[in-house]
């Protein structure tokens, strides 16, 4: 529960310093909810073998695209280095004091 | 987390078992004293092999990391006060010692947030405290817990009323892990830092319920 109000307060707020950051941890915690309700779902909750395959398929794929999404941000963040990060943040500032 | 009673993660878990190097769980057999390596808090701690023993691995190598800490922050600051090396060198001296007031600190202490809560409520809700050994465990336990509600409630508090005066570098240079890449044009971004424990908090709360309790949905 408490991801997911975490998950409305980063579309609303957007609390970070670049879009960029804000997407990845948007992203992060989206996928991460996901996990928390298929674990339940999968795990002793219903004994139903067809919803059960469908929760551990979500369970599968969530996981994997938390592995992707912070194996993306880092490989992005690597390449781009620490000066384009700090131009991105300067640009935002602009942003959003106009 | 061996927490809804799988039947089929543990296998999982075990697969990766090389894994449990990274979350500092090294030795089968829990070296010095083994006497909680048949110890589980229930059963599904039994179910991942994961006794008290083997998570008390963990919770000593973060004391082992703490005083690694404290020895890299007394070479720097040794180093600080040493008159000799060049202008650059001094000033990158500095600058890590900075790092060491309060930062380093304040983000290892973020680190073990989870485990220390766990361990101290798992410990408070177990209710075994009849050796001596184990009612000092429960002592502990107590102040553990309670430091772990009051520390970041500050540290939150701290970081809101000085959130105007943050936007400053040097000002903000103690306590800049709280508010990694957070903007800090609005005193509500103060949220983060105050979920981050929070919510490991609630899941340390959680993780002692037993699977039958009506909110183990939460």
């Amino acid at each position: 529960m408490s991801s997911h109000a975490f998950v409305l307060y980063m579309v609303a707020i957007k609390p970070f310093q670049t879009s960029g950051i804000n997407w990845y941890v948007l992203a992060n915690e989206t996928f991460y909810s996901t996990l928390i309700i298929a674990m339940f779902i999968f795990s002793d909750a219903t004994p139903e073998l067809n919803i059960k395959f469908g929760a551990a398929v979500a369970l599968i794929a969530a996981l994997i695209l938390i592995v992707f999404a912070n194996l993306l941000t880092n490989i992005v963040y690597m390449i781009r280095g620490k000066e384009k990060l700090k131009n991105d943040i300067r640009a935002q500032k602009k942003k959003r004091s106009e | 987390m061996p927490i809804y009673n799988f039947r089929f993660i543990p296998y999982l878990y075990d697969a990766f078992k090389p894994a449990l190097v990274s979350h500092m769980i090294i030795f089968d057999e829990t070296p010095i004293y083994n006497g909680m390596d048949d110890e589980y808090f229930n059963k599904n701690y039994k179910n991942y092999w994961l006794s008290v023993g083997r998570l008390s691995q963990a919770f000593f190598f973060y004391l082992v990391f703490l005083v690694i800490i404290i020895i890299f922050n007394i070479v720097f600051f040794v180093l600080s006060k040493c008159p000799v090396g060049t202008k650059n060198m001094k000033e990158w001296v500095s600058k890590k010692l900075t790092q060491f007031k309060f930062n380093v600190y304040i983000r290892f202490y973020m680190l073990i947030y989870f485990d220390t809560t766990f361990f101290a409520v798992m410990k408070i809700f177990e209710g075994n405290n009849s050796t001596t050994n184990r009612k000092v465990a429960l002592l502990f336990s107590y102040v553990v817990f309670v430091i772990n509600i009051v520390l970041p409630v500050v540290l939150v508090v701290l970081i809101y009323r000085r959130f105007d005066i943050l936007k400053i570098k040097t000002a903000k240079q103690s306590f800049n892990t709280l508010l990694l890449r957070i903007d800090k044009n609005s005193k509500t971004r103060v949220v983060v830092p105050a979920y981050f424990f929070l919510r490991r908090c609630l899941t340390a709360c959680l993780l002692t319920m037993s699977i039958e309790n009506t909110f183990i949905f939460l």
